[in-house]
């Protein structure tokens, strides 16, 4: 019979010196399971320079935090990350290691899995825990139907976990400062692998799979001027601009950032449809978005089928006025 | 008899609709309004193989078939009339003239880079005075030692402005009027030889259209192609494959227009229901798909005589014909099944009813057409 | 297009794996990975397979597309029940590879759309192979033996140097389509794509499915007709900010 006696590992992300949102947002995750389940949460983080990140780390409702920091750990090579997880591994003996799905924790979840022999599930939306021990919940394949699983051999598994699937507000710091363990990293002389630069460059085009946000324009808006106006509220609200095909055609958008049957398929946490029918083709692309907020003056429109909220209006009226509101807000904080 | 397209054919049918899809369909508005063509466009379906398709790989060719190049033609032309003649020009009219007359030296030297996409190729043979009756060219060919003179103006030549190579048809003996016509190859930038009056067009607006001037344009002996005399027959013979190519060219528009008027019948409603529930718009639809199913057999009928070896000349004046109107009626019915969104330019089905119009006038008007098939049937 | 051997550089092999996902009506299939071959091999000598894991119609399929789009051969693992586990075809891509010889394995980088970017990173791993993930770029390395990989992170991009053999999960590039060609298309018809069966009847997996339950199908929410512009602006923000997006 699995339990949850070896808790969970959490892999602490930090970028720049700070802890990452996912990671956050894994804690506070990991923290509820672990009350449900009656076990322990182990923080691993890996870096090179993070006092700030350890400073929050402290803070954070966990039981443990294990630390390996070095001067050639700064540059998240998935087996060295891997390793130090592996040895953190063996010491705890977790039922479940968690990590936040993000360009790093794919390859050291991958290279962990093997290390160990252990099972790995990615991009998971949601986990409970059960009879079976932990239950990871994600999108099957095909991501039309969501699957529970568990693990064959009753050992404990690896899983990463999409962002936004727990919320960062619901984190409690904690007063109790967590048992502090310092881990030492052995550096190896063979480099299959090696860093040779970093830039830091915004991308040329947005990757709209990618994206928290999506501020999606169809038809309904009219003009290239007026889509031109979306980029404005996707910055706002720190998101990326889509569209529908009908916006392709017009030539105020290109391939790339169509959602739909014959352009991307999308899960962000908020999808904005402005002047979006919502014609099958397209709500096949974004009805999987958490939250998704329509505004079309065609009260008849099928976005609103799909629609948490939709606002049967004119999008020349209320865009400059939602952007004016948003721009007031942000200056307030 | 098998209606099949083989799994290659259909391969290559969805890599020319990925690439229509993908790169031709945006701004092929804009293109019809400024009157522009994406030459760079062109020279990307030539880098991939996609131009002289029917043509052998020693002449820049990619070594397929007469259906291979007309269903690339239809492809092409349900997102971009405007490429999808100016591709069959260059490749049917200019390519044809060159191929069924000119030596193995000639050949090598002019239909690489045509075939192969690098440049395009124009046809002259229509004049202000010769349009249905081609045999009334005044345009003259001097023969004065090793050189030809040419003199005189041809109009409505599409691809005009932007080719690189000519298939010119002149007169060597003006006496013996269509006996005399001779066939020339002529490259752009020849002393004596340039573009007049850029064409302001109804439809296919992307495609250039111009007029050919040539004054005292000495062209060497080489450059003729065949025998003098023969350039009448010559001339036929290419507009017989040109009218496969532009057989393939209405069947794509049709299909084009056809298929944005069935997605609009199912997205608009009025009285509560989508419109494709009022049994008239479904009738004419059905009616309409039985008439682009027809056209589309004739004219994949005629590619395969050609590509067969079998007498083709009835066959693709039959499937021109076909085809052609086809275009026109299913584009006319589209833009009023679209209403008033019909006659608006973002929809496209104006724009390809403007195209559909031209493709029953040019080469060999459709009257010119029931001439040729009737010709053959009361002998 | 066919490499020429140069005497100075031997052609680097590339092998691309690729797992397709059957839909009710269609087939996922994953092209990141050969469009990041291909792009390799117009930078290089360069010969391209791809394997194919699926049902042998549609996986023969992506194995000529690709041949059409500029790999030179392909092979199908033969996958004949939908759904396995991650581990077990991991463990069956490596299982064929491990007889290969190959300077590059290659593979998709999304989850979602065909389950390789974990599938390709466990067999990498399995090989032993140095892996990484959301590479964007590759391009051939200062020394021989080596390439150069551009990592796309979140905030930053990384330059890599990895020694060959090594794996990489590409990410796909929807601004640049690779098309297929027509010499492509010719070489995908004509070459001989072998069709292996895989026997994984003793293989164990790691993970089970407990259940499956269809997504809800989304419900109609709040919809409000009779709102101000200002109210329907500040609804809009209130909505997100209780969920958290603000």
């Amino acid at each position: 019979m699995t339990d949850f006696k070896g808790g969970i590992l959490i892999f602490l992300e930090e970028r720049n010196d700070k802890l990452s949102k996912i990671s956050l947002e894994m804690v506070a995750g990991a923290f509820a399971l672990a009350k449900e389940a009656g076990c322990l949460v182990t923080g691993v983080l890996i870096g090179n320079q993070m006092e700030e990140a350890i400073e929050t780390a402290l803070r954070l409702p966990i039981n443990k935090l294990v630390i390996c920091s070095s001067g050639s750990l700064g540059d998240f090579d998935s087996d060295k990350y891997a390793r130090v997880m592996e040895k953190c591994y063996k010491e705890i003996n977790p039922s479940l290691v968690l990590l936040g799905s993000t360009s790093v924790s794919v390859g050291i979840a991958a290279n962990l899995s093997v290390r160990l022999s252990k099972g790995f599930v990615s991009d998971c939306i949601n986990i409970e825990t059960g009879d079976e021990g932990f239950c990871l919940i994600r999108p099957d394949a095909t991501g039309s139907v969501h699957q529970r699983l568990v693990s064959e051999t009753g050992e404990s598994l690896i899983c990463t976990v999409r962002p936004g699937t727990f919320s960062e507000d619901d984190l409690e710091y904690s007063d109790i400062t967590p048992e502090e363990v310092f881990v030492p990293w052995e550096d190896d002389v063979s480099k299959a692998l090696e860093l040779i630069e970093t830039v830091y460059e915004k991308k040329q085009y947005a990757d709209i799979t990618k994206a928290r946000v999506l501020v999606s324009g169809g038809r309904g808006m009219g003009s290239a001027e007026a889509f031109g106006q979306l980029r404005i509220l996707a910055d706002l609200l720190g998101g990326e601009v889509a569209c529908s095909r009908a916006c392709i055609e017009a030539g105020w958008a290109t391939g790339p950032m169509q959602v739909g049957q014959t352009g991307k398929t999308v899960h962000p946490e908020l999808y904005l449809a402005l002047g979006i029918s919502g014609a099958i083709q397209h709500v096949t692309g974004m009805k999987d978005s958490d939250l998704i907020i329509a505004i079309n003056k065609n009260p008849a429109a099928p976005i609103f089928d799909v629609a948490d909220l939709g606002i049967v209006g004119n999008i020349e009226n209320i865009l400059p006025v939602l952007i004016k509101q948003l721009q007031e807000r942000k200056g307030d904080v | 008899m098998n209606f099949q397209l083989d799994e290659k054919r259909l391969a290559l049918q969805a890599a020319v609709r990925e690439f229509a899809q993908n790169e031709l369909a945006p701004g092929v508005i804009e293109r019809d309004e400024a009157s522009e063509y994406p030459l760079e466009l062109y020279k990307k379906l030539g880098s991939m193989g996609y131009v002289g398709l029917p043509y052998e790989e020693k002449y820049g060719g990619s070594g397929g078939d007469y259906l291979d190049y007309a269903l690339a033609v239809e492809e092409i032309s349900k997102v971009d009339a405007s490429m999808g003649i100016s591709y069959s020009v260059a490749m049917s009219l200019y390519g044809g003239s060159i191929i069924n007359a000119a030596t193995e030296e000639q050949k090598l030297e002019f239909l690489p880079d045509v075939f192969s996409g690098k440049s395009l190729g124009a046809f002259g043979l229509t004049e202000p005075n010769a349009g249905s009756d081609a045999g009334g060219c005044v345009t003259t060919a001097e023969k004065k030692g090793d050189k030809y003179v040419l003199n005189g103006l041809k109009c409505f030549n599409t691809n005009g402005p932007l080719a690189d190579h000519f298939a010119v048809y002149a007169l060597t003996q003006p006496e013996l009027g269509a006996k005399g016509l001779s066939l020339f190859h002529v490259k752009k930038g020849t002393p004596g030889f340039s573009i007049g009056k850029i064409e302001n067009k109804m439809g296919i607006r992307a495609a250039q259209v111009s007029e050919l001037i040539f004054e005292n344009c000495e062209i060497p002996e080489s450059a003729l192609i065949g025998e003098e005399g023969k350039g009448f027959k010559y001339a036929m013979k290419a507009l017989d494959g040109g009218r496969i190519g532009v057989a393939a060219q209405g069947l794509g528009i049709a299909e084009g227009a056809f298929e944005i008027a069935r997605k609009y019948l199912m997205t608009r409603e009025q009285f509560g229901k989508p419109i494709y529930r009022n049994q008239h718009l479904a009738f004419k639809m059905a009616e309409l798909e039985c008439e682009i199913e027809m056209a589309k057999y004739m004219v994949y009928k005629a590619a395969l005589d050609k590509s067969e070896g079998r007498p083709y000349t009835i066959p693709a004046a039959k499937a021109k014909l076909v085809c052609t109107n086809a275009a026109m009626h299913v584009t006319t019915e589209a833009v009023q099944m679209l209403g008033g969104n019909g006659f608006m330019r973002e929809y496209h089905v104006e724009r390809m009813m403007r195209d559909a119009k031209i493709t029953q006038i040019y080469e060999g008007t459709n009257e010119i057409q029931k001439l040729v098939i009737s010709g053959a049937l009361f002998k | 297009m066919e490499p020429h051997s140069s005497i100075y550089q031997s052609t680097m092999e590339i092998i691309v794996i690729a797992k397709q996902v059957k839909m009710a009506d269609s087939v996922k299939c994953d092209f990141a990975g050969v469009e990041a071959a291909i792009r390799l091999k117009r930078k290089t000598d360069a010969r391209i397979k791809v394997v194919v894991m699926g049902e042998e119609k549609d996986a023969i399929a992506q194995v000529r597309d690709s041949i059409s789009m500029g790999a030179d051969s392909g092979t199908v693992l033969l996958l004949e029940n939908a759904e396995i586990d991650s581990w077990i075809c991991a463990k069956a891509f490596s299982d064929y590879l491990k007889n290969e010889n190959f300077d590059l394995l290659l593979s998709g980088s999304f989850p979602i759309d065909a389950d390789t970017i974990q599938t390709g990173l466990l067999a990498g791993n399995m090989l032993g192979l140095a892996s990484a993930s959301h590479i964007e770029d590759i391009d051939t390395g200062e020394a021989s033996g080596l390439l150069k990989a551009k990592k796309r992170m979140e905030d930053r991009v990384q330059i890599l140097d990895v020694k060959m053999p090594c794996m990489f999960a590409a990410l796909p590039h929807p601004e640049a389509p690779i098309y297929k060609t027509v010499p492509g298309i010719n070489r995908a018809y004509s070459v001989d794509i072998p069709v292996i069966k895989l026997d994984l009847n003793d293989q164990k997996g790691k993970i089970k499915v407990m259940d499956s339950f269809k997504i809800g199908e989304r419900k109609r929410g709040k919809c409000l007709t009779a709102i101000s512009t200002e109210g329907a602006a500040k609804e809009i923000i209130n909505t997100i900010a209780a969920n958290h997006i603000l």
